[in-house]
């Protein structure tokens, strides 16, 4: 985190509670509603499941996924913010091919380049529009996703479904690569549109 | 009896075989490509592949390309190695023009009432070139011609297209039309029977444009190619649409519809299809097409032709396919087929692979069977 556009504010409390697990693209959620937030936490991932969908510019698109998605959260005592974060492993980001998983960790993501680079985190989560009582819900969240050295702030509908062990939390959000200063992706003709769709699954639940 | 039989098999065998076989290949659904032009020049794929089309050939289909030199991320356009035309000897001679020989070394074994066939013959020998620069496409081929009467060479395609940053596209020239899915094998049902073979390119114009996960491609023709060139009494308006929505990277239906106006020659036609793919994994991609081909006139009538085609790469390289197909019989003086039909397609280097392929063909209506065994050697210089 010490790579941080100057311009990104909060850095500070962002990363209060920033834990060194693991992180990714993350996008992260909320872990909401749904008596999560009454219940207060703290809130574990587990049955993770990250996915981006990225366009080509020539036409269709793959997906990139990986479960290395960890990181805790604790529902809000008076703010409206969750404490923790979550994390991708930008390492573990698996695109089918082998030869584009080098070229986006190395190339593009460049998970070497400095600390940090090798993983997303999602902070600062807040969810709207699912009340903290409710068996299940949708509603939206938004949070700041830190990645390639940026920090920026991010939105999208999430859906919060209880279950046995805690609640099942699906969320997604465009995300522009150029905002986080991640090279335009392009190899031999073929290159991956500016904006691309990421989703996050994992169920929260308590130790 | 057994002339006629005898008769028959040879016809179907004859359309059935003696042609290029691989081209496109639908089976990489399974690896999240779900359009032609990630690997092809040709928005309706087969031909000529991309840079990036033989790096993925190279790199990550053949059996043996997995630690193979790349151009490093981020390079535009520089084939070389494996993924160059002679495994780039002719080094930057060329300029932009990008150059692939194709040619097909197969041994094909006929069985049918009354006896059997053997024939070796070189399948195909085209030499394709492309350039694309801003948007723009130029591509052509040059070739053997093995079955057109009085014809030595033959040009199966050349074009001229352009396609903008948003994706829409216009191209005119000589091509087959976008329909259903582009098998590899030209023998498939969807493509023998609904004159979508090897000979069946158009000259004509088609508009493209892609708008977020579809695709729609329009085209209208005087005729086919050949009509067009040596017979008039064959050449007639057609036009066709095709609309192909993902649903997902690795599943995807497709809409075709096919109109060809009467010819001297030929009763007005139209076929409607509709196909589905889906990849379950990374090694298995399924497609089934539909289509309903209705025919005016004395021998018309509506047939279906259905077509499903599993492909699992058992190994790395080595794909199984394993397609039922049926035609049913429509109008008068047309028979119900049946097709069961096996292939191993192993592909150990980008610029040789082996396609080992066997069919087993019934007719239903006259009730006699028919089998083929073809052996290709493909060699992509």
């Amino acid at each position: 985190m010490t790579h941080l556009d100057r311009n990104t504010p909060s850095i500070g409390a962002c990363l209060r509670s920033r834990s060194r697990a693991v992180g990714t693209l993350a996008l992260a959620v909320l872990v909401a509603g749904t008596g999560l937030a009454a219940a207060g936490g703290p809130w574990r991932v587990t049955q993770p499941d990250v996915r981006v969908l990225c366009p080509l510019t020539i036409g269709g698109s793959f997906q990139a996924k990986t479960t290395a998605l960890s990181g805790s959260l604790t529902a809000p005592a008076g703010g409206s913010a969750f404490d923790g974060m979550l994390a991708v492993d930008l390492r573990t980001i698996d695109t089918g091919i082998s030869l584009r998983n080098d070229h986006l960790r190395e190339k593009y993501l460049e998970v070497d380049k400095a600390p940090g680079y090798d993983s997303a985190t999602l902070s600062q989560i807040e969810l709207r529009g699912v009340a903290p009582d409710d068996a299940g819900g949708k509603g939206t969240f938004s949070g700041l996703l830190t990645l390639h050295g940026t920090m920026k702030s991010v939105t999208g509908p999430a859906e919060v479904r209880s279950t046995g062990s805690g609640a099942r939390v699906k969320a997604s959000f465009p995300l522009k690569l150029s905002d986080y200063n991640i090279p335009e992706p392009r190899y031999l003709g073929v290159g991956v549109k500016d904006t691309v769709q990421v989703e996050v699954t994992f169920t929260a639940s308590t130790p | 009896m057994t002339h006629t039989l005898r008769h028959v098999a040879l016809l179907a065998l004859g359309c059935a075989m003696t042609a290029s076989a691989a081209f496109a290949e639908p089976m990489f659904l399974a690896k999240q490509y779900t359009r032609c032009t990630a690997c092809h020049y040709s928005p309706n794929g087969g031909g000529l592949l991309t840079p990036y089309g033989r790096l993925l050939s190279h790199r990550e289909l053949s059996t043996t390309g997995s630690n193979g030199a790349a151009p490093v991320a981020g390079e535009e356009d520089a084939p070389r190695g494996e993924q160059a035309f002679l495994y780039g000897a002719l080094g930057d001679l060329l300029g932009p023009v990008h150059l692939g020989l194709e040619m097909r070394p197969s041994h094909l074994r006929r069985n049918f009432p009354g006896g059997h066939q053997n024939a070796d013959f070189i399948m195909n020998l085209d030499l394709i070139a492309a350039v694309q620069r801003g948007g723009w496409t130029v591509y052509g081929s040059v070739g053997r011609e093995p079955t057109l009467p009085g014809a030595d060479f033959v040009s199966y395609e050349h074009w001229v297209g352009y396609t903008t940053e948003n994706g829409f596209g216009v191209r005119a020239g000589r091509f087959l039309p976008a329909f259903g899915i582009r098998f590899s094998d030209h023998s498939a049902y969807s493509r023998s029977f609904l004159d979508l073979d090897r000979d069946d390119q158009v000259y004509g114009v088609e508009v493209s444009d892609t708008m977020g996960p579809s695709l729609l491609q329009v085209m209208v023709s005087p005729g086919k190619a050949e009509a067009v060139l040596h017979d008039d009494r064959r050449s007639g308006f057609s036009t066709a649409g095709r609309w192909q929505l993902d649903l997902t990277p690795r599943m995807a239906v497709v809409g075709s519809a096919f109109y060809r106006d009467a010819t001297d020659l030929d009763p007005k036609s139209g076929v409607v299809g509709g196909a589905f793919g889906f990849a379950p994994t990374s090694r298995m991609t399924v497609w089934t097409e539909v289509d309903a081909n209705m025919q005016d006139g004395s021998r018309g009538g509506t047939s279906w032709v259905a077509v499903n085609e599993t492909s699992v790469e058992a190994y790395r390289g080595l794909w199984l396919k394993f397609s039922p197909q049926i035609r049913t019989a429509g109008g008068p003086g047309f028979s119900e087929v049946r097709r069961l039909a096996f292939e191993a397609d192993f592909l150990p280097r980008t610029h040789w692979n082996f396609a080992l392929s066997y069919y087993h063909d019934h007719n239903h209506t006259l009730e006699f069977d028919t089998s083929s065994l073809l052996v290709q050697l493909h060699l992509y210089l």
